[in-house]
């Protein structure tokens, strides 16, 4: 029998062949831990798949890398879909990646740091958003497991600090797939409920997965949503949930949010005990400073020696009359009168030297008036002759047969006119 | 008159001491504040040492139920 011997080639043509026929092959997940990785400068990434005993080696064409959410490193664990073929010029075969992710936990964490950034870059942690936790509640609402050790913990703690609250529970799956629906729901209840002050959503500790309900978003946004602050307590102290970072305030625990929702006995009693203390010093205060303040009324001036409103009556209008004395007008008063003065005296003056020379003009008119007196040419022997009471200066004014009246200086003769002899 | 809450007590209680503070109060005044002020600090005194627990519900589809853990 002749012996067919085959090519390279088409050897390596005929396992690829079968290999493509393999639906098994075609199809496959793998869970593996990354090594030899390399990042090709076209973006197509080659690396090798092993676990503890065997390996493979695997690309991932850059058309697909554009779904990966994180960035592979040697020793990553990590879950893949593909399939799995030969590469004909080296006869070897390999994995073809579609689709790679974290395994696990890392993968839970990366959908974490997703969400946190997708929800912080929307503002939803942002402290403006953050309500305060009334003071002393009077209903507190708690989502959580009616029967998880979250809520025995809680119920412990206020009624050892502050057991005049009302607690209600609104019961809510907190692990499992259904847990974040439960949650959420829960949350936008209590709200249309409005029947707490304060709400507490959480659970005990537990795995990452357990605690999970309240990592996602439909959480955070009922969180969100909130009209009534919230207290969220998840796990333990080192668990940080989404649901922490929207809510109002992050506690360690659940015994701790029922610390931070409600006061303390102790702290309120001691309070009310300062209060009492306090209230005893002010009245007291108040009643001395009352007590100092009559005092001083009693020993004011006035009360001892009423005398002394008058004297300062006085006082200030002895003062007030130099102030007035002081004043300009008097000055002005006397400059006035000054000035009448001398004008009075100017006056004097001149009325004086007017009546001299006046006197003077008198006795000179006198002296004049004297030298014309027709008494005083009388007395040289001159008469006046008047007919009917007529002096007449001419005898052709001198009837013949009309008595005349001759007067003398001292006295008076009647005659009558016997001739008249005109002067020629 | 509506029985003050707790709170509503604990909240007039520093009002009042304000008040007092203030000192522009008659005496009268101040006497009244002092007396009304201890007499709700051992209200709320009182309250607080004679609650031992906090009441329980659970809500449940028909509204509101006792819950005994």
């Amino acid at each position: 029998m002749e012996r067919i011997y085959l090519t390279v080639t088409a050897l390596n043509r005929y396992l690829k062949y079968r290999f493509d026929q393999d639906d098994n092959l075609q199809k496959i997940l793998l869970k593996a831990e990354i090594s030899n990785f390399k990042r090709h400068s076209r973006g197509h990434l080659y690396l090798t798949l092993k676990d503890d005993k065997s390996q493979v080696s695997a690309i991932m064409f850059v058309s697909n890398t554009k779904s990966l959410n994180f960035n592979p490193k040697d020793g990553d664990k990590v879950i893949i879909e593909g399939n799995v073929s030969v590469y004909e010029p080296y006869g070897t075969y390999q994995i073809y990646i579609n689709k790679m992710d974290l395994d696990g936990v890392g993968n839970l964490y990366l959908a974490y740091e997703k969400l946190k950034a997708k929800l912080e870059e929307m503002g939803m942690f942002k402290e403006e958003h953050k309500m305060p936790i009334p003071k002393y509640p009077k209903v507190i609402g708690v989502v959580t497991s009616p029967t998880g050790a979250a809520i025995r913990d809680i119920i412990n703690i206020i009624n050892i600090r502050y057991p005049l609250v009302k607690i209600i529970i609104y019961p809510a799956l907190v692990q499992g797939v259904n847990a974040k629906e439960s949650i959420s729901k829960q949350i936008n209840l209590a709200n249309k409920d409005n029947l707490v002050d304060v709400l507490i959503i959480g659970r005990g500790g537990g795995s990452i997965e357990d605690l999970w309900g309240f990592n996602e978003e439909i959480v955070a946004r009922s969180i969100y949503a909130s009209k009534i602050p919230i207290i969220s307590a998840v796990g333990h102290e080192t668990d940080f949930t989404i649901a922490d970072f929207v809510s109002d305030v992050r506690a360690s625990t659940p015994s701790h949010a029922a610390e931070l929702a409600v006061p303390s006995k102790k702290d309120i009693y001691k309070i009310l005990d300062n209060n009492i203390r306090r209230m005893e010093v002010l009245l007291n205060q108040y009643i001395e400073s009352k007590a100092k303040h009559f005092s001083q009324i009693i020993e004011n001036n006035y009360f001892k020696n009423p005398s002394k409103i008058f004297e300062n009556k006085k006082l200030s209008m002895i003062y007030l009359e130099e102030r007035l004395n002081a004043y300009q007008p008097r000055k002005q008063i006397e400059n006035y009168k000054n000035t009448i003065t001398n004008n009075n005296r100017r006056l004097n003056q001149a009325i004086i030297s007017i009546l001299n020379e006046s006197r003077n003009n008198f006795i000179r008119l006198n002296e004049k008036l004297d030298l014309v007196n027709p008494l005083s040419i009388m007395k040289k022997g001159y008469t006046i002759v008047k007919q009917d009471d007529v002096i007449k200066n001419s005898i052709n004014d001198v009837s013949v047969d009309k008595k005349i009246t001759v007067s003398f200086y001292d006295g008076e003769l009647d005659c009558n006119v016997l001739k008249k002899r005109v002067r020629k | 008159m509506k029985e003050l809450t707790f709170e509503e007590k604990m909240k007039e209680l520093e009002e009042l001491i304000k008040k007092l503070e203030s000192g522009d109060n008659s005496l009268d005044e101040s006497v009244k504040l002092y007396k009304k002020g201890i007499t709700l600090a051992k209200e709320c005194h009182q309250e607080l040492e004679e609650a031992e627990k906090a009441i329980l519900e659970l809500r449940t589809e028909n509204g509101l139920e006792e819950f005994n853990k």
